[in-house]
């Protein structure tokens, strides 16, 4: 910032950073002298309060993130936890998705707000973010701001605290880069429980550009890709040898003579036919029976579809637990745009969208869960001719 | 008040009690 004025040496500032939601006060002294000479001086960075503070782009560039997720940065703010409990609110399962939740100065993870541009981008309650991939990634992130207690009247759905994530604008010169973010189960180390890592490819491609149309106008837009495969530890709950011997010797050598035979071929389904004493024709499908025998078919191939329930078996030994590795497939598409217009010396117009599709899908050997994400979020926002409102005297 | 990033310039003048504002700054660098 350039200070002068007739009969006043000119004074240069350097390193002032705006941040979010803060009002920065610069109080200049200017000594008298030739205006033609110049001081140079660079502001000093004010230390942030507990529970509260601003990280700009070079600490977000510069700071290791595992999968480059912003969120992340918030924990570097004192009385910031991330929590990590697998549970509703806690992240990290298929029903609601697998942003990370986040305490502020003790408050429960749903009582945190995070917004970005302003935008609330909580789940549908009030948890953390729900989308697969995190949302955008730190590239597409100009500033993160943490706001603790004593919020301003501008914030709302909060009891606990306010992340804020602000999109990148364009720059005056024009910058493009892409980039691929790769790992499988070679670089990665396998769970505790489980004997191999089944991570077979996680892929991130990143498109960014930042063109100057004018010298009034500037554009920046992101996109990111996930391809990823991941097995994750599973435990489903069978029924043990017991009650599966107990079916056979009620229909003879039923289930273990239908899980000799091919489910596929004819002579399975006339086995079952036959066993069931049901009408034998060329095949049969859930419509040449009445709903009682199709489910009565449905119970007698159970056993074959069905893993063999590992030991120490549960409650009175009719169930048991068998682990395997399921295979969780996730695909998520995001990009986001954002447009600033300077309309005037002092108006300005800042437009940015953003979209967000993804799915997450687990296969079980019983059934496949999916959880799907779909986020379009667009905001614009008007800068008024500045002008400061005093209270009358 | 220069943004260092997109290279706009913004301008103010102090009044007679030699106080200036600046008002709806974008986030970001400036000198």
């Amino acid at each position: 910032m350039t200070v002068s004025a007739p009969g006043f040496v000119t004074q240069v500032w350097a390193g002032i950073t705006v941040v979010v939601e803060a009002s920065a006060s610069l109080i200049l002294s200017c000594a008298p002298g030739n205006s033609e000479a110049v001081v140079r001086a660079t502001v000093p960075v004010a230390p942030s309060n507990q529970s509260r503070g601003n990280l700009n782009n070079s600490v977000m560039q510069n700071t290791p993130l595992n999968g480059r997720d912003w969120a992340q940065l918030a924990t570097l703010q004192a009385g910031v936890t991330g929590v990590q409990t697998g549970s509703a609110t806690g992240g990290g399962n298929t029903d609601r998705g697998f942003g990370a939740p986040i305490s502020i100065s003790g408050a429960r993870p749903d009582q945190t707000a995070i917004s970005w541009t302003d935008s609330a981008i909580n789940d549908y309650s009030n948890g953390a973010r729900a989308a697969c991939l995190g949302q955008f990634r730190i590239d597409a992130v100009e500033q993160v701001s943490v706001l603790g207690r004593q919020l301003s009247c501008g914030y709302g759905r909060t009891s606990g605290g306010v992340i804020n994530a602000i999109t990148r604008s364009g720059t005056k010169q024009f910058h493009g880069d892409i980039y691929e973010f790769f790992r499988n189960s070679a670089l990665d180390a396998r769970n505790f429980l489980t004997e191999e890592s089944s991570f077979q490819t996680q892929s991130v491609w990143r498109l960014s550009w930042c063109p100057l149309q004018t010298d009034r106008m500037f554009i920046f837009g992101d996109y990111e890709g996930l391809r990823q495969s991941l097995g994750v530890t599973t435990v489903e709950t069978v029924p043990s040898l017991q009650p599966r011997d107990s079916i056979q010797a009620e229909r003879g050598p039923g289930p273990a003579t239908l899980c000799s035979i091919p489910q596929t071929s004819h002579s399975f389904h006339r086995t079952v036919a036959q066993q069931l004493r049901f009408p034998v024709r060329s095949g049969f499908s859930r419509q040449s029976g009445s709903h009682n025998a199709y489910r009565s078919i449905c119970f007698a191939l159970r056993p074959c579809i069905l893993p063999a329930a590992e030991r120490p078996l549960l409650g009175n030994g009719d169930t048991g637990i068998f682990s395997f590795a399921g295979q969780q497939i996730t695909n998520e598409n995001y990009f986001t745009v954002r447009v600033d217009r300077k309309i005037s010396d002092k108006d300005a117009l800042t437009a940015t969208y953003m979209r967000d599709n993804s799915k997450n899908c687990l296969a079980r050997r019983l059934s496949t869960s999916c959880f799907q994400y779909h986020f379009r979020g667009a905001k614009v926002v008007t800068l008024q001719r500045a002008t400061r409102l005093q209270w009358p005297s | 008040m220069k943004d260092v990033t997109t290279g706009q310039v913004r301008t103010a003048l102090t009044d007679t009690s030699g106080s200036y504002s600046l008002p709806a700054l974008p986030v970001g660098n400036y000198d």
